[in-house]
């Protein structure tokens, strides 16, 4: 463990609140946030380097159903104890009453372990490895007229401490690389991307060969320039398993993040016991998935990672949880609270959410298939907590004929309810994966999450195309 | 002239560094969120300071930048020493050079009540809002929020430079969203609007609600949308997030040196009727600001006039390699990064505020001239890819268009097609344009765009 004299400093602050808003307020916690970055970005005509650094305090009080907060960059006693001091101020005009419930004390000191610490991998190797990257995907056709490579590592370091006593510091180390190809052909200009990411070092470039992974949009991309657009209706589909956790994630598991249903904001409400999708469907939230780019030790309310199944066999058995909606509706948290930085509120969030793998080949997913669509790539999916409807987009596809995958498709849209789709689930991939992206909460807070699963096929699914 | 900034100058002449520049960024926010009628949190006020810096190593025609950033003054000199150590790893062959310009354009960018007094102006929007909406539902409505965020932001920027530069801007931002939920008891429906302003008197509680409020209520009577080719009105909210990925994308000179746009000089890329302009000086617009985050003095560029693509838009890295002049669009940009963050972000060439010429037709000309169409309030999430232009997008609220007149609320079905497809087939644009942020792009100033042949898919 290599605590530096910083958060030597921030212990021996956040020690001290106590004496300033303990029996001020009903419960009050502190967060240090320091996140540090490397980034190696390169394409035909630049290169950059940078390290971002971020450090600051979120000091929060509950009283009278209302969270009072404050954030600063200044990592002092006295800016701290004068933050403290304000927020035990009277509030205002009182909220609805709400009692916190009350959870153990809990002291962690742990670092995520990595095999390779990237901030201990020299600058010239990684940029030798980013450029590794860009030329074993620009070799791959003439017609690859660009290639945007993005190296991305990086640290977060957070501790917390509450009025209950709890003092736990974490570290989390990330590392992800983006390939983003650009083919053109005439007037005619597509791309394609793909990202390898893990909560790991270095190590996660060893866990696959780059300049192999680098080739696959490259591939992609000059097939996109002949992709045909998609046909727009009713189709039986086959996603691949970024598309499925985007399904996991964006469409079904934000409506069960538990902020929502205390807002009377959830069309999931209501149906915790109930069958929400096929009995073939199970779909988990895992903040401890090993290597999971979502993974964490503890979350922004120090509630140590657990894995917490939303879906089991087609029956939804629970929603994820901070400590306000957990004492609300009387359940256990979830250890769901996180933030992206010190600079934002705590919101209730996904880890690693994926459906579990299955026991089918692609294979057989497709052989019973005569005439439909094959969605792959994940681009993007939007939530809609209280519609429960979807939107979930994948940048390629293909049409599947007899059984056979056959011709590639631009952009497709998949869209409709989110329950029809889950309950027409008919057969799960066993080839199980997980990507690494962020999410937002709305269209802000972005946090490191991930999602995946196996190949899903699902019956009357209702797509578009861009 | 000395200026505050002149202790961090001096670090960098103590590391022996010629060429340099650094940008401060302080931001103060301050917030309430509301869960249904009840205040859920208060934050306030929530307060950063960072320092970006870029340092430029020289051998021959080989050039290298280094950046890098910290968040306490204390950092400083580690930050520098490791920006110069980037500019000696990354030299390539290119021009750059910082930029000398005195000259500022002049623009308002500030909301005097949020720069001097945040809290009280944000207490007194929601108890406005919060009474709005308590009238509402006491006079028999079912509608209520579910959650809402009151937030203001006060940017402060310096930016001083190797070449002479120092300059200082100040801006301020007011974010509203709020999600309106109505039932009859049976079914649910929503209207989730979120949007910034520079001043918080430009979403007025009384002028807005009536609107958002009639939005939520028609969306309980929803249909799904029809299926077929068919005329698309879209509102400048949708169009910010259309246009401004793909054709601020096209229009910049980054993609010119690329060979990543399909816009050239002369080049007929829309309608006749559609004109835009990159506004980086429009009052209280977005994006509008004296000088860019390079320190060039942010213009109105002419992108598209009468449907004829004719200028490139320049950051200053991408106007010295094309023998250009700076358009003032170095913006420092980070996608799903949050902006308070900006001193960290690379300088990317990007559009300002996209400004939409009106047209010459009324709102309601724009309708009645419609056999069949959907006029649409808000997408999902509309997101084109930049290169191909290419989106599918899910309606949230949208009216069905019947022979001249709004009839059937939508919801559901999907807009689908490629931008650069749709600006070939205007047939007609509003005559007044506003400014407005999308969900996915920041920064417009446009009026409602009517669009031909555009497929949607429902049922």
């Amino acid at each position: 463990m290599s605590r530096n004299s910083q958060v030597d400093q921030v212990y021996d602050i956040f020690e001290s609140l106590g004496g300033v808003l303990d029996g001020k307020v009903e419960y009050w916690d502190a967060l240090y946030d320091s996140q540090s970055q490397c980034i190696i970005a390169k394409d035909k005509v630049e290169e950059q380097i940078s390290t971002p650094k971020l450090a600051g305090v979120i000091l929060r009080a509950f009283k009278d159903g209302i969270w009072f907060s404050s954030s600063s960059y200044q990592v002092d006693k006295k800016t701290l104890v004068d933050m403290a001091k304000k927020l035990v101020k009277p509030a205002p005009k009182p909220g609805t009453k709400i009692k916190l419930q009350a959870l153990k004390t809990e002291k962690t000191d742990q670092e995520l372990p990595v095999k390779k610490d990237p901030t201990k991998i020299p600058l010239e190797d990684k940029l030798e490895d980013v450029r590794r990257v860009y030329k074993a995907c620009g070799a791959v056709d003439k017609r690859i007229i660009n290639v945007r490579v993005r190296h991305l590592d990086t640290r977060i370091e957070r501790v917390f401490a509450n009025s209950e006593g709890s003092l736990m510091r974490q570290v989390v180390i990330r590392t992800r690389l983006l390939v983003y190809p650009v083919a053109r052909e005439g007037d005619k200009v597509r791309a394609d991307f793909i990202t390898w990411g893990k909560t790991k070092g270095y190590e996660t470039y060893e866990e696959r060969d780059i300049e192999e992974l680098a080739k696959e949009p490259a591939k992609s991309a000059i097939e996109l320039l002949g992709a045909k657009t998609p046909p727009s209706g009713e189709f039986t589909v086959v996603v691949d398993g970024y598309m499925a956790g985007t399904i996991a994630h964006e469409s079904f598991g934000h409506g069960l993040e538990a902020d929502q249903v205390i807002r009377d904001r959830s069309y999931l409400s209501s149906l915790v016991g109930e069958k929400v999708a096929s009995k073939q469907a199970t779909i988990i939230d895992s903040s401890v998935l090993p290597g999971g780019y979502g993974s964490y030790v503890f979350d922004d309310e120090g509630v140590l990672a657990k894995e917490n199944v939303l879906v089991e066999n087609g029956i939804l058995k629970g929603f994820l949880h901070d400590r306000l909606t957990s004492s609300i509706l009387g359940s256990e948290p979830t250890s769901s609270s996180r933030v992206e930085s010190f600079l934002t509120r705590h919101n209730v969030r996904m880890s690693n959410t994926y459906f579990a793998p299955g026991d089918m080949t692609l294979e057989e997913l497709l052989e019973p298939v005569k005439y439909g669509v094959m969605l792959i790539h994940a681009s993007f999916g939007m939530e809609d907590p209280l519609g429960g409807g979807i939107q979930c987009t994948s940048s390629k596809g293909y049409m599947i004929e007899n059984g056979v995958a056959t011709t590639p498709l631009s952009e497709i849209a998949l869209s409709g309810k989110v329950l029809d789709l889950l309950k027409n689930i008919d057969g799960v991939g066993k080839e199980f994966e997980t990507g690494s992206g962020t999410c937002g909460k709305g269209s802000e807070d972005f946090i490191p999450v991930g999602d995946g699963g196996g190949h899903l096929r699902i019956k009357k699914a209702i797509i578009s195309g861009g | 002239m000395r200026t505050d900034m002149d202790k961090y100058q001096r670090l960098f002449r103590k590391a022996k560094i010629a060429e340099y520049d650094i940008y401060r960024l302080k931001v103060t926010i301050n917030e309430v969120q509301l869960r249904g009628f009840d205040v859920d949190i208060v934050r306030e006020p929530v307060e950063t300071l960072g320092f970006g810096m870029r340092v430029l190593s020289r051998e021959g025609e080989l050039v290298g930048i280094g950046l890098s950033s910290c968040s306490q003054e204390s950092e400083l000199e580690t930050c520098i020493e490791n920006a110069k150590l980037f500019s000696t790893l990354n030299k390539q062959k290119m021009k750059y050079e910082f930029t000398q310009s005195k000259r500022d354009s002049s623009v308002a960018t500030v909301d005097k009540a949020i720069r001097d007094n945040p809290v009280e102006t944000i207490n007194d929007y929601t108890r406005s809002l919060l009474d709005y909406l308590k009238d509402e539902a006491q006079s028999g409505s079912s509608v209520k929020p579910t959650f809402g965020k009151i937030r203001t932001y006060l940017f402060e920027t310096a930016l001083e430079n190797s070449a002479g530069l120092a300059k200082k801007k100040a801006e301020t931002y007011f974010y509203l969203e709020l999600a309106l939920k109505v039932s009859d008891g049976v079914k649910l429906a929503e209207f989730w609007p979120r949007k910034y302003k520079r001043r918080i008197s430009d979403l007025k509680v009384e002028e807005l609600m009536p609107h958002w409020i009639k939005l939520a209520k028609d969306t309980l009577d929803a249909k799904m949308a029809p299926a077929g080719q068919m005329s698309v009105i879209m509102n400048p909210e949708s169009l910010c997030d259309a246009i401004v990925p793909t054709v601020g994308f096209h229009a910049a000179g980054e993609q010119k040196l690329k060979n990543q746009t399909v816009f050239d000089k002369g080049k007929v890329v829309a309608s006749e009727e559609l004109s835009i302009m990159d506004d980086g000086l429009l009052d209280y617009a977005l994006m509008s600001a004296p000088f860019d985050d390079e320190g060039n003095p942010q213009q109105q560029t002419s992108i598209i006039n009468k449907g004829v693509f004719e200028n490139f838009i320049y950051d200053q890295k991408h106007a010295l390699m094309l023998n250009e002049k700076s358009t003032g669009n170095g913006i420092k940009t980070q996608p799903s990064a949050n902006p308070v963050n900006k001193h960290t972000f690379a300088v990317v060439n990007n559009p300002t505020n996209i400004s939409i010429k009106p047209g010459n037709l009324s709102f309601d000309q724009l309708v009645s001239e419609v056999k069949d169409g959907v006029l649409i309030e808000q997408f999902s999430w509309l997101y084109p890819d930049p290169f191909s232009s290419g989106f599918s997008t899910e309606i949230r609220n949208a009216y069905l268009i019947k022979n001249g007149e709004i009839t059937q609320p939508l919801k559901g079905g999907m807009v689908a097609g490629k931008v650069f497809d749709l600006v070939k087939n205007i047939s007609g644009i509003s005559n007044s344009a506003r400014i407005e942020s999308g969900a996915t792009a920041f920064s417009i100033v446009a009026p409602y765009i009517r669009f031909e042949n555009v497929t949607v898919a429902g049922k």
